[in-house]
């Protein structure tokens, strides 16, 4: 027994002064190995009495359990030192710059119609696609624009022959859907658009517009206005006020032109929005009687509005783009630029 | 329209209103209002004072003070003008006033003498001696004493005391293109009396010989006056000042009256020499061919039958609705006058104006629409102020050779129609007050109101065209808020094509490329660029009528052009090394549709350095792997791309797509250095994405082996994958193509095509033999096809 207290004190001792793993593990293997001290005096329990066995084999193993224990814990002191050392040898200069992984981009114009789309997807709007070339009869006569009417004038549109010409709005979509589908209709649509303009710093013969339609029964100008500062909180700010002026469009009665608070000084007066607080940003009304009944829809029964909304001042006025070009150039560096 | 406050005034009373509360009432009555121009700004604080006594200033040699009666009160300035004497009218500026210059006046102490104000010059005014005579002059401007009073505010000695406003009058709203209309308007947002022009005048018992005709059916109305024993001379001048404020010239008294009747009523209107008329006729007719006319603006103009034109019996006398002719215009002899008033189709004026570019008041008037009706009132308005200025004996005769019975339209409602469309309600008093200032008579019984709608106003058809006037003057600030609750519930959604292009647009966020948006019409000679046959179903281009240039008159009918076009752009802005991809329409003419097609393609160009065929196969491949489809290439030649490296992209036997190396000579064509590679998929023929089931994880280990094999070089590794996969049994989970070689290690016209072949079991572990045997019988057949061996 004594020789036993004798061992752990040695084993111990030996433990303690141990400079490197090495060492460590030769001090496993010369007390607790198979030849090792603690081995030897098991072999020498056949020798003891019968009854003394138990007890010895208790005490010896109570020791090899405490020399284990006590070697794997400096070897994890060790452990934890040389990974502390490797760790303070591996440094990077984290203020280096970098060039950020290759990505692309999308196009100014395609990131606000997805954000309308939706905006308006989840107000249980169908998005429907239009076509760019129309008959006459979807782009005019059907919303209540008959030939010769002024309003044919003011938008000078490309012609390919007497009946067909490059949609001057996305409006024609309203007449295809309501042709197909009774209301209620809530329906959404956006695209190119042309008129005959030279391209200048303000102006494109090509841009795009954003078209929102809602016919059912008891559609008010009141939810008509709601909708309305809905779309400007939307995309200019929760502060955005909206105001309504009569104007006048073919196919809407009544007809409102809709300024909105000017995003350049919140209100204030600018230049850009001649000291008025105000910029002018789409036009809207409800749905023309005529219009409704040259899609088939009863006018008697239901009612609704319509939103036009040209996207190309929008982001213009996001972006801080002061020629509309930038937008149709696709200059890479432009491009780059747009998130 | 340009209007000036004073004129407006002359209808409704408007003392309490600044410029800026009338143009705001305009505004939201749905008259914007472009501009106001106060021309008085800046000389609130300057009148008319008389010199009494000059006095040299006790301690300045160059100054001088003067004695000001101002009328209601006496002041001292001094002044170093050495133009000024005793007794002289001159404008002074008086403590307070903040000049049209900029310079702000007050009193002060000019070396120990009391200066009360300035006396001005013309330019400190900033006005020459066009607005007034003599405001040029070096020194104080010296007034006319017989043009102003003392005390008088110097605006109105230089007829500077108007505002004017530049007004967009709706394309609806041709009544409102004239002082009358506009005032009309004000009267009904302020709520106050209209009052109507002075209508009153005699007619003679005698009349000079005249026959009018209409002979054309573009003529709806017109009337014939004559007015005998005119004299011929200037306006008064507060005509021609009303004149002047709104761009017209003064010509004469005549003349300036039909102006300003044009104006005031919006009613067009000629006078002609009555003298001059051949055989005492005046004929409204379509031209014929030859006609011809010497204009006031001194062209000759050549007409055709689409063109109107007011005659006589030999000649053309003016071209109707448009401009007069000079040969029978008013001149200082003129004794006895023929006034034409017309209404005219506005078609019919506005293809006049086209054609021959011409584009006046007159005509501009007559192309948004002038009611028969407003004949009559211009014709009785210019009457009146020929009597009122006494110039003229009106003769008893109005000549009008097609008559119209004006009997207003009717249109009747219920009133619950308001609730329904506006959603708010508005008061029947409100209404009632509303319609009656527009001059539409009506009366509310059980619920139904029946108006009667102004003969000037055509604009007015529908019950809803009745509502939004009610709204319009009610206003729209009144409409509320709300957020459609009423309305039924709809799911919303995509249609198929904006699914199919959302789609795309979603996988294309993930490569390195960026989206851009170019113009769909092209040039035509892109094609020819692009080295297109002359047959190609690409040459099918609709073309627009009207384009802005050739460069832009061709609907594309392909995306590649566009694209080359950009990089082209970038690389003459020294930016290169990059990828673009347009998601848009290419158009495609059809012979059995009246439109053309419309089809949606995905093209996607690179101009990367180390892009190669490749790399942008790459792209193609995520795309079908992330719709879960198999892409298959299949060799082809294509016009504008390298001969050897491209090829058409199928699923199934479906040609989806191309891909492959621009041809360099189209890449020189649109003037690009670059190496370009480029692919487009035809988004409608791609089948929608299938969702597919997640494969359980293997619970069995696989087993790899690579084969490395000799080919002949021109064998395709697609066709030897293929064969692989054919024959590498049930046990085969996947084949991957990792490497080909060729080089000195293998014979020359041979290359080494390295497989990794994948074995798994999903019902146990593979023993060696199993996958011996798999790979034997994959060599044998390799073999036996290609003549392939295993590389030693």
């Amino acid at each position: 027994m004594d020789n036993v207290e004798q061992i752990l004190k040695s084993a111990k001792s030996k433990i303690d002064t141990a400079n490197s793993k090495q060492e460590l593990y030769n001090i496993n293997s010369n007390y607790l190995g198979k030849n090792g001290e603690l081995n030897q005096i098991l072999k020498g329990l056949k020798n003891l009495p019968a009854q003394d066995r138990p007890k010895v084999g208790e005490v010896v193993n109570k020791c090899r359990n405490e020399i284990e224990n006590l070697i794997r814990q400096k070897i994890l002191m060790f452990d934890k030192i040389e990974l502390d050392n490797k760790l303070s040898n591996e440094k990077v200069d984290i203020t280096i710059p970098v060039k950020p992984c290759k990505t692309g981009g999308i196009h100014p114009v395609t990131i606000i119609q997805n954000d309308l789309i939706d905006f308006f997807i989840k107000k249980g709007f169908e998005v429907k696609s239009g076509l760019d070339i129309e008959t006459d009869y979807y782009c005019f006569e059907a919303l209540n624009i008959p030939k010769n009417h002024p309003a044919r004038d003011a938008q000078d549109s490309f012609y390919f022959d007497d009946e067909t010409l490059l949609r001057v709005h996305t409006s024609a979509s309203q007449v295809r859907t309501m042709e197909l589908q009774k209301p209620p209709i809530k329906m959404v649509s956006t695209g190119m658009v042309y008129r005959v303009d030279e391209v200048d710093a303000t102006h494109s013969p090509i841009f795009h517009q954003f078209e929102i339609l809602v016919v059912d029964e008891n559609v008010t100008m009141c939810d008509l206005k709601g909708m309305l500062e809905d779309i400007a909180k939307f995309l200019l700010g929760e502060n955005t006020e909206i105001r309504l002026r009569p104007s006048y469009f073919p196919f809407t009665q009544p007809s409102a032109e809709v300024d909105v608070t000017c995003p350049h000084c919140k209100g204030k007066g600018c230049s850009i929005c001649k000291q008025s607080g105000f910029i002018e940003v789409l036009g809207c009304g409800m749905v023309h009687p005529n219009v409704l009944k040259n899609c088939g829809i009863d006018s008697e029964k239901y009612s609704g509005y319509a939103i036009g909304l040209g996207l190309d001042r929008f982001i213009m006025t996001k972006y801080g783009i002061n020629n509309i070009r930038d937008l149709y150039e696709n200059d890479i560096n432009i491009l780059k630029q747009v998130k | 329209m340009i209007v000036t406050l004073n004129w407006l005034k002359d209808f409704v009373n408007l003392d309490d209103k600044t410029p800026q509360q009338i143009a705001e009432a305009f505004t939201f009555a749905g008259f914007e209002v472009d501009e106001i121009i106060e021309k008085s700004k800046g000389m609130e604080r300057v009148f008319v004072g008389k010199i009494e006594k000059i006095v040299k200033h006790p301690n300045a040699d160059k100054l001088q003070i003067c004695y000001i009666d101002l009328g209601n009160e006496k002041t001292q300035i001094i002044t170093a003008a050495k133009n000024v004497f005793e007794g002289a009218f001159v404008p002074c500026a008086l403590d307070g006033a903040d000049l049209p210059n900029g310079v702000k006046i007050t009193t002060s102490d000019m070396r120990g003498e009391k200066s009360c104000g300035m006396l001005c010059s013309g330019e400190e005014l900033l006005i020459d001696n066009t607005v007034y005579p003599g405001a040029e002059t070096d020194g104080i401007m010296i007034l006319n004493e017989k043009d102003c009073y003392i005390g008088q505010n110097i605006a109105n000695v230089i007829g500077y005391d108007d505002v004017v406003f530049d007004i967009s009058v709706l394309s609806n709203r041709p009544d409102c293109q004239s002082v009358m209309g506009l005032a009309k308007e004000l009267s009904v947002v302020f709520n106050r009396e209209f009052k109507k022009p002075n209508i009153s005048y005699d007619r003679a018992e005698t009349d000079l010989p005249l026959t009018v005709e209409n002979q054309t059916e573009n003529c709806l109305y017109i009337l014939g006056q004559v007015v005998t024993d005119v004299k011929i001379q200037p306006s008064p001048l507060w005509v021609q000042k009303r004149l002047k404020s709104v761009g017209l010239n003064s010509i004469n008294n005549i003349v300036d009256l039909t102006n300003y009747v044009l104006w005031e009523i919006g009613q067009p209107m000629h006078a002609f020499d009555y003298s001059k008329l051949k055989g005492n006729s005046l004929i409204v007719r379509q031209a014929k061919e030859n006609d011809g006319v010497l204009a006031l603006d001194d062209n000759e103009y050549m007409l055709n039958n689409s063109n109107m034109v007011i005659a006589d019996n030999a000649n053309v006398i003016s071209i109707a609705g448009v401009k007069g002719g000079k040969e029978y215009s008013i001149s200082s002899d003129t004794k006895n006058i023929v006034l034409e008033v017309a209404s005219f189709k506005k078609e019919s004026i506005r293809k006049t104006s086209r054609l021959i570019g011409l584009r006046t008041d007159a005509s501009s008037r007559y192309e948004r629409g002038v009611e028969p009706i407003s004949c009559e009132i211009g014709l009785d308005r210019i009457l009146s102020l020929i009597q009122e200025f006494k110039i003229g004996k009106i003769c008893k005769t109005k000549h009008i050779p097609t008559k119209i019975e004006f009997s207003k339209r009717t249109i009747k409602f219920n009133l619950s129609k308001i609730k329904s469309l506006l959603g708010i309600e508005i008061p029947q008093e409100d209404i009632k007050r509303i319609l009656l200032g527009l001059d539409i008579e009506n009366e509310i019984k059980n619920n139904e109101i029946n108006c009667k709608i102004p003969l000037i106003r055509a604009d007015l058809q529908l019950p809803e065209d009745v509502i939004a006037e009610i709204i319009r003057i009610f206003g729209y600030e009144k409409i509320n808020s709300t957020n459609g609750e009423s309305q039924k519930c709809t799911t919303g959604g995509y249609d198929l094509k904006s699914k199919t292009e959302k789609t795309f647009r979603e996988i294309m966020i993930q490569t390195s490329a960026y989206e851009v948006k170019t113009f769909t019409f092209v040039s035509p000679q892109n094609l020819d660029k692009l080295l297109i046959e002359a047959d190609s179903p690409l040459r099918k281009q609709s073309i627009i009528k009207n384009a802005l240039s050739f460069e832009y008159s061709a609907m594309r009918s392909e995306m590649l052009s566009s694209l080359l076009q950009t990089i082209s752009f970038n690389e003459h802005h020294k930016t290169t090394d990059f990828s673009i991809y347009e998601i848009g329409k290419v158009f495609e003419l059809s012979s059995d549709s009246m439109l053309p097609l419309e089809h949606n393609i995905l093209a996607y160009i690179t101009c990367e350095k180390n892009a190669n065929f490749f790399t942008i196969k790459s792209v193609t491949e995520m795309i079908a792997s992330k719709l879960n489809l198999t892409f298959n290439y299949q060799k082809s030649v294509i016009g504008y791309m390298h001969p050897n490296i491209s090829a058409e992209i199928l699923i199934g036997n479906i040609v989806i797509g191309k891909i492959g190396k621009i041809h360099p000579t189209v890449a020189k064509n649109f003037d690009i250095n670059a190496d370009l590679y480029y692919f487009e998929l035809y988004l409608e023929k791609i089948p929608e994405k299938k969702i597919k089931k997640i494969k359980p994880l293997p619970k069995f280990p696989s087993s790899t082996r690579d084969l490395a094999i000799i080919v002949d070089e021109d064998v395709a590794v697609d066709s030897i994958l293929k064969t692989v996969k054919k024959f590498a049994g049930k046990d085969c989970e996947n084949i991957e193509f990792f490497d080909v070689y060729t080089g000195n290690q293998v014979e020359k016209g041979k290359k080494s095509v390295a497989i990794r072949l994948v074995f798994r079991k999903s019902d146990g572990t593979l023993t060696q033999d199993e996958v011996n045997n798999y790979i034997e019988k994959v060599l044998d057949e390799l073999e036996k096809n290609y003549k392939a061996k295993l590389r030693e």
